[in-house]
């Protein structure tokens, strides 16, 4: 398959994905990790409350130093500690959701009503490893991040370094993503092993390499957009509406939700369509 | 399910049990002061646009605290794992104070010093929040005419608190100023004996800190207080001595020319204009070439003040030349080169350095004096019909800048001006007029209240309009800004009472 049928595949992957988000069935494995990101988002923002005071106030004075207990200082650190929480959650809980789904898409995509239990005890079982086999995307990626924070931040940093830091670790990040994206159909479609899966990752990479790219840079612009105006609300909180970056966490978490639900149902289409069906089987 | 339901109504409990409940009040204090004080600010903004019930929002909000959050209550709790009680009070006390602002603002300063009064009663308020209730206190109570009262406010500053903060290791300049403010106001009320005993008593507390601040970062300023005290008592030996003190601090680096010069000012008070003249050379050699014009000044004052006229003058046009840009001193320069020639007799050149000054910095306050010894000296000289030219001419040019300037001091300054030249020209309808506008458009100033008695003085005396001036002295004995001023509009009420009895 060329690049420009990748391309165009991709696309079709992300409509198709589109008109699902109104299936409720599709929803179910996705309601725990929803859940996860309303708790961390209730936690921190409503640190200071009895309910939760006695484990999230040294938490936060740990992370976040003592003006982090202070109000409006805590509402400025959420973005902060949210995408703190918000790696480890995508690092543990996030692949177990993806499996699922990613059985819950295959189902539909091929016209088979969605079994979303039988989908989520599958996940359960190969949980180990699917959170193994992305987990060198998640330390690949944090590095990277670090890399460009350090690049970009130290006094050694000159102007074009740090100017180009931040493209270079979204172009980066959306590469290694790009390398991992059929890990989670390969386990779960196809019941391959942690060795097996890595083994075959090459062989997606011939077949959907550029369907990745597309997928991930089309859902990358509506966070990056979110983060722009998140920079903008951080200013504005100075001015004094400081929930408002509060209730963009929020809609950066509803956004990363609606995200990865669009990207996991694109890459499984891609998969069915232009990986598995070459050769008829997972690719050896 | 029973049991299920029990476990849910009870854990939770538990769990808020273990919470930290100061911590938890803390939080919703500061978000409410937050909130109360972002309607305030609004307020501020707005100015005399804001209404009433935008002030009476921002006054509930900062109620609700006081009544939500006692101060009282959360400074004694104790037992708290990290203060967050006692920040509880803070921050109530906090309110009390922005609500004592916000009476400010709406002109009510009798109810701020209630306010202010709660804040320094409050057992958590702490020493900055107290500070800064007990300067605000003391200004409201001097702009209510309570003198005596404001006087004792500042001098109480003074003692209850300390003038070095121990965690920044630095100069509360507020704890030494406010005595020393308080000294002054009692000079002016003709107790100068009191008023060196508060001088005295700043000092000896300076003296104290250095005990145990010397070589440290807060030593200069405290020298520099003494110096600054010393020299109001009129010791200027012992002031001299303790700037130089202050030189021999090793954290004096970066304030070294700031106290060079003043070492050169206080030689020049004491009649040594040879010392002035070398400590303005030292202090021009610390500076920057951009930052040496305060230092030239001093020597060209230090020539004028022994010295033959042409080396002042030389050294003024060394400043006008070198600093074409400097505002306030190039100003001071060419005013005192007019100054020289004119006590000279050179009253051609005279004029021209006035309407130099005049032409290159309209809106300084100097320009505005030039503007009008050109006509006074055209005055006294007889010549009424150049004093008239130029007077004309003069007020053309102010007339411009009340309508060009928007800048509330340069409104002020010209306006003052106007009065003073429609004076100077004998036209004294037009003047009265003229002070009259100054004292309605500047009530709490003492520039407006000044220029309201005089506006009453020339209605009584020299335009025979009793009922006029009447009028402008019962205003000033409701309004005036200070209370040396509304005793004095008192007096001439009854004096014009006695006059027609």
């Amino acid at each position: 398959m060329s690049p420009l049928e990748q391309v165009a595949l991709a696309w079709q992957g992300l409509v198709r994905t589109a008109r699902l988000l109104s299936r409720p069935g599709l929803w179910v494995p996705w309601a725990p990790l929803a859940a996860a990101q309303g708790l961390v988002v209730l936690a921190l923002w409503g640190f200071a409350h009895p309910l939760v005071s006695w484990f999230m106030a040294p938490l936060l004075r740990g992370v976040a130093g003592e003006q982090a207990l202070h109000y409006p200082a805590a509402l400025r650190a959420m973005p902060a500690l949210y995408a703190q929480a918000d790696r480890a959650i995508a690092a543990v809980l996030a692949p177990v959701v993806v499996g699922a789904a990613t059985a819950l898409f295959a189902d539909a995509f091929r016209d088979r009503p969605p079994r979303p239990a039988a989908a989520c005890r599958l996940a359960t079982r190969r949980a180990g490893t699917l959170v193994l086999a992305q987990l060198p995307f998640h330390l690949s990626a944090g590095a990277l991040a670090w890399a460009g924070e350090w690049l970009a931040g130290g006094p050694h940093a000159a102007a074009l370094a740090r100017r180009a830091a931040g493209p270079a670790v979204l172009g980066g990040t959306l590469v290694i993503q790009s390398l991992f994206l059929y890990v989670a159909a390969l386990v779960v479609i196809e019941g391959l092993g942690l060795r097996a899966a890595f083994a075959a990752l090459p062989r997606t990479w011939e077949r959907g390499f550029w369907a990745a790219v597309t997928l991930g840079a089309g859902l990358l612009l509506p966070p990056l957009a979110l983060q722009q105006v998140a920079a903008r609300s951080i200013r504005a909180a100075e001015g004094g509406i400081p929930e408002l970056t509060a209730w963009l966490v929020v809609a950066q978490g509803v956004t990363g939700l609606l995200g990865t639900f669009v990207l996991s149902g694109g890459a499984t289409l891609v998969y069915l369509a232009a990986i598995r069906r070459s050769d008829g089987g997972a690719p050896a | 399910m029973r049991s299920r339901l029990v476990v849910l109504a009870v854990v939770p409990g538990l769990l808020a049990g273990c919470g930290d409940a100061a911590l938890w009040a803390r939080y919703r204090a500061e978000r409410e002061l937050w909130q109360a004080r972002r309607v305030a600010a609004e307020i501020a903004r707005r100015g005399d646009g804001a209404g009433d019930a935008e002030v009476e929002r921002a006054a509930a909000g900062f109620r609700r605290i006081r009544e939500r959050f006692p101060a009282a209550r959360w400074a004694t709790s104790g037992g708290t794992r990290d203060g967050a009680a006692l920040d509880v009070a803070r921050v109530s006390a906090e309110a009390a104070l922005d609500l004592a602002r916000l009476e400010q603002t709406r002109g009510r300063d009798s109810a701020a010093v209630a306010f202010y009064d709660q804040v320094l009663a409050d057992p958590g308020a702490g020493s900055a929040v107290a500070l800064e209730a007990a300067l605000g206190r003391a200004a409201a109570l001097s702009r209510i005419g309570r003198a005596d009262d404001a006087i004792a406010a500042w001098i109480e500053i003074g003692t209850r608190f300390v003038p070095v903060d121990p965690e920044r290791r630095s100069v509360v300049a507020q704890v030494l100023e406010a005595p020393l403010a308080a000294a002054l106001l009692l000079e002016r009320r003709g107790r100068s004996a009191r008023a060196d005993s508060v001088r005295r008593g700043v000092e000896r507390r300076c003296l104290a800190a250095l005990e145990s601040a010397r070589g440290g970062p807060a030593a200069p300023e405290l020298w520099a207080q003494l110096a600054a005290s010393r020299a109001a008592r009129g010791d200027l030996d012992g002031s001299l001595d303790a700037l130089r003190q202050a030189l021999g601090e090793p954290a004096t680096e970066a304030r070294a020319p700031e106290l060079v010069l003043a070492l050169g000012e206080r030689s020049l008070a004491a009649n040594r204009p040879d010392s002035a003249r070398a400590y303005a050379a030292w202090a021009e050699r610390l500076e920057s070439p951009a930052e040496r014009a305060p230092a030239m000044l001093l020597a060209a004052r230090a020539w004028e003040a022994s010295g033959p006229p042409d080396s002042a003058l030389a050294a003024y046009a060394q400043v006008v030349e070198r600093f074409p840009d400097a505002f306030d001193a190039g100003a001071a320069a060419r005013f005192q080169r007019g100054l020289i020639l004119e006590r000279g007799g050179s009253w051609e050149r005279a004029r021209s350095e006035y309407r130099s000054l005049a032409a290159t910095r309209p809106a300084h306050p100097l320009a505005f004096a030039a503007l009008l010894r050109v006509v006074r000296h055209h005055a006294a000289a007889g010549e009424r019909e150049l004093a008239r030219i130029e007077g004309a001419r003069a007020l053309e040019t102010v007339e411009r800048l009340i309508a060009s300037q928007r800048d509330r001091e340069v409104q002020l300054e010209a306006r003052r001006a106007r009065a003073d030249l429609l004076l100077a020209i004998g036209r004294e309808r037009p003047a009265f007029d003229a002070l009259r506008d100054l004292w309605t458009r500047y009530p709490a100033t003492r520039p407006g209240t000044a220029a309201g008695l005089e506006a009453a003085r020339l209605a009584e005396t020299r335009l025979g309009d009793l009922g006029g001036a009447r009028a402008l002295y019962r205003q000033l004995e409701e309004r005036a800004g200070s209370t040396e001023d509304r005793e004095q509009a008192r007096a001439a009420l009854e004096r014009l009472a006695k006059d027609e009895g």
